[in-house]
């Protein structure tokens, strides 16, 4: 029997879906099968970030309203050797088209075939998220370094108390611009975890490549070399429980000589 | 045997006692006896209000109906009084709830609004956009970045300690306000309603002073 693992922050734009792309492709990387779970009805873009936006038939609410069958609706990652599926949201709907009941029983039919069910939530708190949390066993928050974004997550925290899971939620922080924080212009890690009282997931740190890869549908967790790769990797471990130790994100003074070689490898 | 309802006469009047061993109709039975023989006895026309007592028995409200009905029917008596030794388990329990110091150890975040009915001594954090609400006075030795509301919602004479310097907003009673820096103390502050109706704050020190009944207790001064 697999886990559900809902992804949530409440507030929009701090990396919810990207997370959930690059987790779900980190776990089937090491061999698990995973099911992705679009909820964000009306606004999908799971599928677009995983370059399977050309391979949608059916979607979540074709299969609640018995237009489609669950297997029928689930888009595969050929890349992934039959281990990373796609359930994508309809786009053509809103999230009142589900409730939390519905979900619960489409999660509850997917368990049973993978390892990992992960489910991306929709920004907010209304309806979407409550039918993002009814059918998990647990919760990824994710926040950026921002006040407002930490704000956000700590009021998702505060629901997710009300409406507990199997499991406590934990905290991954992303887009960390390692300057910022050593500079304390943002907040840093000890202090956000502080603050949120809860258990530190992981972190990830800003990178172009993030964008330029989920511009090309190709989650940038497959480049073991980028730093916000190792980053999902590490948390993907940490969710099979394996112990990692959180990664050096200190940033690297740029020398000259850096500097000069990195003019060079620019124009190339 | 005893009888089931007792008339007893005292400097503040008259007294019927409902024995808790008789049954509810034995009285009923029994209260119809005493007072028609009462109303013949009664030769000066004085109106005669009774303090009923139940003894540990409390009166449904149709038994009490039924009482009172019967002693309507006398012109010349009524009720003062019907008052029972005992109260109903609910009825203690919310007494206790509102006359206890609730000692409160959690996390209230973004957006959560904890209630409690009496005072709080709080050990806990209030992160920003969160608020503790007592209808008593809230004691605080933790971390508060949120809303601190006593007295809630019309508790006048309740306060609030706390150190203020990180809190946005407080409320006691009906009055609720920002915090304003400029009247705020160092250390722990005790936010109270004054004399004239407005909040203030005062150094804690002044606290035995500004609300002397806090330190008094069932029995007298300690």
């Amino acid at each position: 029997m697999g886990k559900a693992i809902v992804v949530t922050s409440g507030k929009g734009g701090v990396g919810k879906t990207t997370t959930t792309a690059n987790l779900g492709t980190a776990l089937a990387l090491m061999g698990k099968k995973v099911c992705l779970v679009d909820l964000d009805i009306g606004l999908r873009n799971l599928d677009v970030i995983l370059g399977l936006d050309n391979r949608i038939l059916y979607d979540i609410v074709d299969v609640v309203e018995n237009r489609a069958q669950l297997r029928q609706a689930l888009v595969k990652d050929k890349r992934f050797d039959d281990l990373l599926y796609l359930l994508p949201a309809a786009q053509n709907a809103d999230k009142n088209s589900l409730n939390p009941d519905q979900v619960r029983a489409v999660v509850d039919e997917l368990k049973p075939d993978f390892d990992y069910v992960l489910l991306d939530c929709p920004a907010g708190i209304e309806q979407g998220f409550m039918n993002a949390i009814a059918g998990a066993d647990a919760a990824i928050i994710v926040s950026t370094p921002e006040i407002s974004a930490i704000r956000d997550a700590d009021r998702v925290v505060g629901l997710l108390e009300q409406y507990p899971l199997a499991e406590a939620p934990k905290l991954v922080i992303n887009r960390i611009r390692q300057r910022m924080m050593q500079d304390g212009e943002t907040m840093d890690i000890d202090e956000i975890t502080h603050h949120l009282s809860i258990d530190l997931l992981g972190i990830v740190v800003d990178d172009d490549a993030v964008i330029r890869t989920s511009n090309n549908g190709e989650p940038v967790v497959l480049d073991p070399k980028n730093p916000a790769a190792q980053g999902y990797r590490n948390i993907a471990r940490r969710i099979e429980g394996e112990t990692v130790p959180l990664m050096n994100i200190e940033h690297q003074k740029v020398g000259v000589w850096s500097r000069i070689t990195s003019i060079f490898h620019r124009n190339k | 045997m005893q009888q089931s309802v007792v008339l007893k006469a005292s400097n503040d009047g008259y007294e019927l006692i409902f024995r808790q061993a008789a049954s509810f109709e034995t009285i009923m039975v029994d209260l119809k006896t005493l007072l028609d023989r009462l109303q013949v006895d009664n030769t000066t026309n004085k109106q005669i209000a009774f303090d009923i007592s139940t003894e540990d028995r409390l009166l449904t409200a149709e038994q009490t109906q039924q009482v009172t009905q019967l002693i309507q029917r006398y012109s010349l008596f009524s009720i003062h009084k019907l008052a029972a030794d005992v109260i109903l388990t609910a009825d203690a329990m919310t007494m206790i709830e509102r006359d206890t110091v609730h000692l409160i150890n959690q996390i209230i975040r973004n957006g959560q609004v904890v209630t409690i009915t009496g005072d709080v001594l709080f050990f806990g954090k209030i992160h920003e956009g969160g608020v503790l609400r007592a209808t008593g006075s809230i004691f605080v030795m933790g971390d508060v970045a949120g809303a601190l509301e006593a007295g809630y919602p019309d508790h006048n004479e309740a306060v609030i300690v706390s150190d203020l310097s990180t809190v946005p907003r407080v409320r006691v009673g009906e009055l609720l306000e920002l915090v304003d820096p400029a009247k705020m103390a160092t250390g722990t502050n005790v936010v109270y309603i004054n004399d004239i109706q407005a909040l203030d704050y005062q150094p804690l020190n002044q606290l035995k002073r500004v609300r002397p009944k806090l330190f008094i207790q069932n029995g007298g001064h300690i």
